[in-house]
């Protein structure tokens, strides 16, 4: 009996001893693999050949944040229509992850709206859907650290403390995409973000005709084509990604051939048009039909 | 006593796994450089106040043997005044060249704003007032009328990280004898406030 019970002790060493031995070969195997990625893009970078002294390498770009965009529409006057953020019982409607990271964008820039007029209830809404999306497209890490909800619960009504919530949620993001290199996933979230902008604007605008938000409207086309140069470098671009830039070309395109932009020449690259009616008119309408078509 | 050296044996063949095992888990010296990025993303970030964050961009970079541009689009959407916050602790080899711009390399004409050099293992901040100042200078000098000078704002900056081309070393490569290029990279990170006055 006690040979027995020695001889299970000594097993059960055996046994664990094993389980350690193959838990370093698993460690093992995987630091091969990350070498093995590592000279395989040492050797690619070798294999590049050298055309000029100095060789542009891939762009990167720096869009301003939903929030700003929010400002900017607030101090102009923009008021908080109802109905005219994307309705956030929609967000289970969303189950491509390319609908799902643009309606990110979307729902980020109604979640602005809502805080910059003072729309607690709504914003909140908006900041569950915000954390839903972000659980299925990659992001769930940035809203599990802190309890988020809670803390926008907290502060309701205290304004100056939700928009240092909302940039520390942006702060998170920011810093979640640059470790994870998701450069791609921010490209697409942020187009969102700046048509649904342009979308609270433009809808605010054809209700009641402000020269303000038709000022702001010409100088957000600028965001247009940052987001399309951030598309184009794309290495693989999906045919919803193809579409999305396309239309966004076409915005820009309507834009640059207004006669009141032409009428300033190359000074449109410093200096804010002043577009006529028709010409605000249709560049509203072209936003609203692409939002309305990425939201379907 | 056989059963006790058995056991011995055993516990100095655990024991050695588990060390090994406690090695592979280390973190690589990539990694411990990705870590160390984080906390120089918050030191950028905090060094923006007061003006109100906006966004980032972490660039990284391999050093080659020829001296190659990584440009970098930033949008303006007001005429308010935006800082813009540098990190370059992650930059650990050669120093490199911050230029900035009012318009893409692909124009001739673009003027320089704003120029560093010998980046790398420190920080500074900038403000665009500055270099729109310098901009209307530029402009006045080429003759454009001052009431259109007076309308002028930035609505992007191109900002330009010129890296500097190095001697690659040789080693040799343990596994397989061959020789294989060292390859050193490095990060710089750019925060982007605004005045929210």
């Amino acid at each position: 009996m006690k040979y027995i019970y020695n001889l299970s002790v000594i097993l059960s060493f055996f046994i664990i001893g094993q389980l350690f031995l193959s838990c370093a070969n698993s460690t093992n195997d995987e630091s091969i693999s990350e070498v093995a990625d590592e000279i395989s893009n040492e050797q690619q970078d070798d294999d590049q050949e050298v055309e000029e002294e100095l060789i542009d390498e891939d762009s990167q770009f720096i869009p301003p944040s939903p929030l700003q965009i929010a400002s900017i529409f607030n101090k102009a006057g923009m008021h908080f229509i109802y109905d005219l953020p994307n309705s956030p019982d929609l967000v289970s409607s969303y189950t491509s992850k390319f609908k799902q990271s643009v309606v990110f964008g979307v729902y980020s820039s109604d979640l602005a709206y809502c805080i910059v007029n003072d729309k607690y209830d709504e914003a909140s809404s908006y900041l569950k859907v915000i954390r839903e999306l972000g659980n299925k497209i990659g992001l769930e890490t940035v809203f599990q650290s802190d309890d988020i909800i809670a803390k926008f619960e907290d502060n309701i009504g205290s304004k100056d403390s939700i928009i240092s919530l909302l940039i520390h949620i942006q702060e998170n993001t920011d810093d979640y995409i640059a470790e994870n290199e998701l450069d791609e996933l921010s490209v697409i979230y942020f187009s969102g973000a700046w048509i649904e902008g342009m979308y609270l604007g433009s809808k605010t605008l054809l209700e009641k005709r402000d020269g303000k938000i038709g000022g702001i409207l010409s100088e957000q086309i600028t965001i247009a084509e940052i987001i399309s140069n951030g598309i184009k470098n794309m290495p693989d671009k999906s045919d919803e990604v193809k579409d999305l830039l396309d239309i966004i070309e076409d915005i820009i395109d309507t834009y640059h051939n207004f006669e009141s932009v032409i009428n300033l020449g190359e000074d449109v690259a410093f200096i804010d048009a002043i577009l006529k009616d028709d010409e605000v008119t249709l560049l509203a309408n072209k936003v609203i039909e692409l939002r309305n078509t990425l939201i379907q | 006593m056989k059963n006790i050296i058995l056991i011995l044996f055993l516990l100095f063949f655990v024991t050695e796994n588990n060390c090994v095992a406690q090695k592979n888990y280390e973190l690589s010296p990539y990694q411990e450089f990705l870590l160390e990025l984080k906390d120089y993303r918050k030191e950028c970030r905090n060094a923006l106040k007061p003006y109100r964050y906006d966004g980032a961009r972490t660039t990284h970079f391999t050093y080659k043997e020829y001296n190659y541009i990584k440009e970098i689009e930033m949008g303006i959407v007001q005429n308010t005044e935006y800082r813009l916050s540098f990190n370059s602790n992650g930059i650990k080899y050669d120093p490199i060249k911050v230029q900035i711009y009012d318009k893409p390399r692909k124009y001739k004409s673009r003027v320089l704003l704003y120029e560093k050099d010998g980046v790398g293992g420190n920080e500074f901040t900038l403000e665009t007032s500055a270099m729109l100042d310098k901009l209307k200078e530029v402009k006045r000098e080429k003759g454009v009328e001052e009431e259109i000078v007076n309308m002028m704002r930035f609505k992007k900056l191109y900002i330009d990280y010129i890296i500097p081309a190095v001697d690659r070393e040789i080693e040799v490569d343990p596994e397989t004898g061959g020789e294989v290029k060292v390859v050193t990279k490095g990060a710089i990170i750019l925060a982007v406030g605004y005045s929210n006055l």
